[in-house]
C-alpha cells in the first residue's frame, strides 16, 4: 500500500522501538557494572578486613583472629564466602561454604582478577581475588557474593522499564496518527474537491493547502483554465464559423424555396445545399465535442431535460407526443455540458421524429452513465439491427432516416469510451437505443 | 399580426420581411440590437423572430432584457447557432421556440403559426369565428353559406386580428397597432375605410361599431 501515512507510522514505530531498545540495553548495561563494581569494593573491603585478621603463630601456622571475621561467612550457604590459600601451607575457608569446594585463583602477590562463577547450590556469584604476601608468605584470598537478588532486581528494572517503553511507544503512535491525520486533512479535503469538480459544482481547486502540495494545486488551476479557455475559444471560434457559413446557405436555401426560381435549378439548389448543410453541420458538431475529462460545464439531467422536451415539443408541434423522463438531479460527473445536450439532442430529436405518440428516457448514473431513449415509432428491422452490430459501420449510411443523428451520438459514446446497443424496445415497440458511457476509464 | 424581426443579415432580412408579408403579416426590421430591443418594448407587437448574431447587442442578451422588463412577447429565434446546448440556453433565456439556420421558410410559417395559437391558447389549426372560416394559406374567407371571398392583404390581417380577438372591444389605435407596419401611414381613418370594405364582403352584422371607442367583431354572434 503506498500510503504516506502508513510509512511514516512505521518509519516512526521502527525508530522508537530502535531508540528504546538501545537505551533499555545502556541503561541495563550500566546498572549491572554498578552493582559489580559495589560489590567488588565491598568484597575488597572484607578481603582486606581477612588479611588483617590473618595471624601467623611461630610454626608459621596461619589462623584467623577470633570474632574479627562478619557473622555473615559463618552462617552456612550465606551467600557470602572467602577462601584463603597460603603459599605452601593450609587453606583458610568460611564457614559458610560448609563442605562445597571453592577453586581458588592462582595469583602473584598484587594481582587482582574479577570472575563470575557458579557457587554453592547453583549460586550466582561475583568472585574476587587477589595476591598478598604477610609475614613472608604468599597469600590469595578470593571472596564471593551471591549475585541472585542484585540479578533479580536488575530483571525487574528491565521488565518495568520494557512496560513503560511499549505504553510509550503506543502513546507517541497515537499522538504521530493524530498529527499525521491532521496534516493530511487539506490533502482529503483536496480529494472531495476533485471530486466536486468532475461532477462540476466547482470549476477550481482552493488554493489554500500545505506548502508542500500548493505547487500541485496551482498547476491543476492553471491547467483547468488553460483547458476551458481552449475549448470555449474554439467553440466560439466554430460558432462564428457557423455563422458565416449558414448565413449564405440559408440564402441558397430561400432562394431555392422561391417560386420565381425555375423548378430545375431549384431541384439542384435543394440537392447541393442538402449535402453541403449535412456535411457543415456534421464536422461543426464533431469539432465542438470536448471529450471525457474536459474542464466545462457539466450536465445536470433533471434542469436540463425539461427544457430539451420543450424545445423537441416545439420542433414537433405537429405531433402529440408525450415524453417521459426519470432522471438523477445531481450533476453527471466528467462528462461535459455541451456533449450530452447533443447526445441526448439527437437521441430524442430522433426518437421524436420517428414517435407515434410517446417517447421514454431514463438516464443512472452508478459507476457509468447509462441512457436509455425509446420510441413507440416503427422501429429498425431485423437486418438493420443486424448490420449496426457489424464493426465500423456507418450508422449514417447504414440507417436512412435516422441520419446524421445517431452517427454523431455514436461519435459521443466513443469520446466517453462508452457502449451502444440498439434493438427494439419491449415497452413501446419502436426502436430503443442503450447508451453507456465511462468517462473515468 | 404585426411582428419584429431583428436580422442584421443585409440580404436575408428584407427577404424574409418580403416573405412573412406575403404570408399576412405585417413585418418591422430592425437590423441591430439595440434597435431591435428598443422597438420591442416600445411597439405592440404579436411576435418577434430574432437572430443571435446581432451587432450593437446580441439577440440573447436583447431577450434577456424583454424579460426581465416583464414583456411576455413570443419570440422565435433564428440563428445559425444551434447546436442543442444553444438551443435549449436560447430557451431558458426566455425563447418560446428556436429554429436554426438555415431554414425552409415553410418551416418558419409553421413554427410562427405554432407559436401564435399557442399565445392566443387556441388548439385548432383554422381560425373559424363566428360562421367564419379564416384560410389563412390563400388569404380567403369562407362565410356561413359555404361562398368563400377573397381578402386584400390589409383586410386580411384586420379580419385575423378581429377573429382572434373576438367579442372584445378593438380601439382603431390598437387595430392600427397590429394591421400596419410601423414606418406606415397610421391615419384612423383608413382604419374606418377597411372596416366598411370588410363589412361588405362578410356581411355588415359581423362587426358592430361601438361610437367613440371602437368595434366588436362578432359579440353578438354564436
Amino acid at each position: 500500500m503506498n500510503s504516506l501515512a502508513h510509512r511514516l507510522n512505521i518509519g516512526l514505530g521502527l525508530s522508537l522501538i530502535l531508540l528504546m531498545g538501545l537505551i533499555g540495553w545502556l541503561i541495563y548495561d550500566h546498572n549491572q557494572r554498578l552493582a559489580d563494581e559495589l560489590i567488588v569494593s565491598r568484597l575488597q573491603h572484607d578481603a582486606e578486613g581477612l588479611l588483617a585478621a590473618l595471624q601467623f603463630d611461630a610454626d608459621g601456622n596461619a589462623t584467623l583472629v577470633e570474632g574479627a571475621i562478619s557473622a555473615i561467612y559463618q552462617r552456612p550457604l550465606s551467600g557470602h564466602y572467602f577462601l584463603l590459600q597460603i603459599e605452601n601451607g593450609r587453606t583458610l575457608r568460611s564457614r559458610s561454604l560448609w563442605d562445597v569446594e571453592l577453586t581458588g585463583e592462582i595469583l602473584a602477590p598484587g594481582e587482582q582478577r574479577m570472575r563470575r562463577i557458579t557457587g554453592p547450590a547453583e549460586q550466582p556469584l561475583l568472585m574476587w581475588a587477589s595476591g598478598y604476601r604477610k609475614n613472608n608468605h604468599n597469600i590469595v584470598i578470593t571472596v564471593a557474593e551471591d549475585l541472585t537478588r542484585l540479578q533479580q532486581r536488575l530483571l525487574q528494572n528491565v521488565l518495568l522499564l520494557l512496560v513503560l517503553t511499549l505504553a510509550f511507544l503506543f502513546l507517541i503512535l497515537f499522538i504521530q496518527r493524530r498529527i499525521v491525520r491532521d496534516s493530511f486533512g487539506p490533502l482529503r479535503r483536496l480529494g472531495r474537491e476533485i471530486e466536486q469538480l468532475e461532477r462540476g459544482d466547482i470549476d477550481r481547486l482552493t488554493e489554500a493547502v500545505p506548502l508542500e502540495v500548493q505547487p500541485l494545486v496551482v498547476e491543476v488551476n492553471r491547467l483547468l483554465q488553460v483547458m476551458g479557455r481552449r475549448l470555449e475559444r474554439s467553440r466560439n471560434a466554430l460558432g462564428d464559423l457557423a455563422h458565416a457559413l449558414k448565413g449564405p446557405l440559408n440564402l441558397l436555401t430561400q432562394l431555392a424555396d422561391d417560386s420565381e426560381t425555375p423548378a430545375a435549378l431549384q431541384r439542384e439548389l435543394r440537392q447541393h445545399t442538402a449535402a453541403l448543410h449535412q456535411q457543415i453541420e456534421h464536422q461543426l458538431v464533431r469539432a465542438r465535442l470536448a471529450g471525457a475529462g474536459s474542464a466545462s460545464q457539466r450536465f445536470n439531467p433533471a434542469e436540463e431535460l425539461p427544457a430539451l422536451i420543450t424545445l423537441l415539443k416545439r420542433i414537433y408541434h405537429q405531433k402529440q407526443i408525450e415524453f417521459q423522463y426519470h432522471a438523477p438531479s445531481e450533476n453527471l460527473s466528467n462528462i461535459d455540458r455541451h456533449d450530452l445536450h447533443e447526445l441526448l439532442g439527437n437521441l430524442l430529436d430522433n426518437a421524436a421524429k420517428w414517435a407515434k405518440g410517446r417517447v421514454r428516457c431514463n438516464i443512472e448514473q452508478h459507476d457509468a452513465v447509462h441512457i436509455r431513449v425509446e420510441d413507440d415509432g416503427p422501429g429498425v428491422t431485423e437486418e438493420t439491427l443486424a448490420a449496426l452490430t457489424e464493426r465500423g459501420q456507418r450508422l449514417d449510411e447504414s440507417l436512412p432516416g435516422h441520419g446524421l443523428g445517431l452517427a454523431i451520438v455514436r461519435e459521443i459514446v466513443e469520446l466517453y469510451n462508452g457502449t451502444m446497443q440498439l434493438d427494439r424496445s419491449p415497452a413501446l415497440g419502436g426502436l430503443r437505443v442503450r447508451l453507456s458511457l465511462s468517462p473515468k476509464q | 399580426m404585426r411582428l419584429l424581426l431583428v436580422e442584421d443579415d443585409a440580404v436575408l432580412g428584407p427577404r424574409l420581411r418580403q416573405e412573412l408579408r406575403h404570408a399576412g403579416y405585417a413585418v418591422d426590421l430592425a437590423d441591430n440590437g439595440i434597435d431591435g430591443q428598443f422597438q420591442g418594448e416600445t411597439e405592440a407587437y404579436d411576435a418577434a423572430i430574432l437572430d443571435l448574431g446581432l451587432p450593437g447587442r446580441p439577440g440573447l442578451e436583447v431577450l434577456q432584457n424583454w424579460r426581465s422588463a416583464g414583456s411576455r412577447l413570443p419570440v422565435i429565434i433564428l440563428t445559425a447557432r444551434d447546436a442543442w446546448q444553444e438551443r435549449v440556453d436560447g430557451l431558458k433565456a426566455g425563447a418560446d421556440d428556436y429554429l436554426g439556420k438555415p431554414f425552409h421558410q415553410e418551416e418558419l410559417l409553421a413554427r410562427l403559426d405554432a407559436l401564435l395559437r399557442r399565445a392566443q391558447e387556441r388548439a385548432e389549426p383554422q381560425l373559424s369565428v363566428a360562421g367564419l372560416t379564416l384560410d389563412e394559406e390563400r388569404q380567403w374567407v369562407q362565410l356561413a353559406d359555404g361562398e368563400s371571398v377573397e381578402l386584400t392583404g390589409t383586410e386580411f390581417r384586420l379580419l385575423r386580428y378581429m377573429m382572434i380577438n373576438p367579442g372584445k372591444l378593438l380601439s382603431k389605435t390598437r387595430l392600427t397597432e397590429h394591421v400596419y407596419e410601423g414606418d406606415a401611414d397610421r391615419d384612423s381613418n383608413v382604419i374606418e375605410a377597411y372596416i366598411k370594405r370588410l363589412r361588405q364582403k362578410i356581411g355588415k352584422q359581423m362587426i358592430e361599431t361601438r361610437r367613440g371607442q371602437g368595434y366588436i367583431f362578432g359579440g353578438d354572434k354564436k
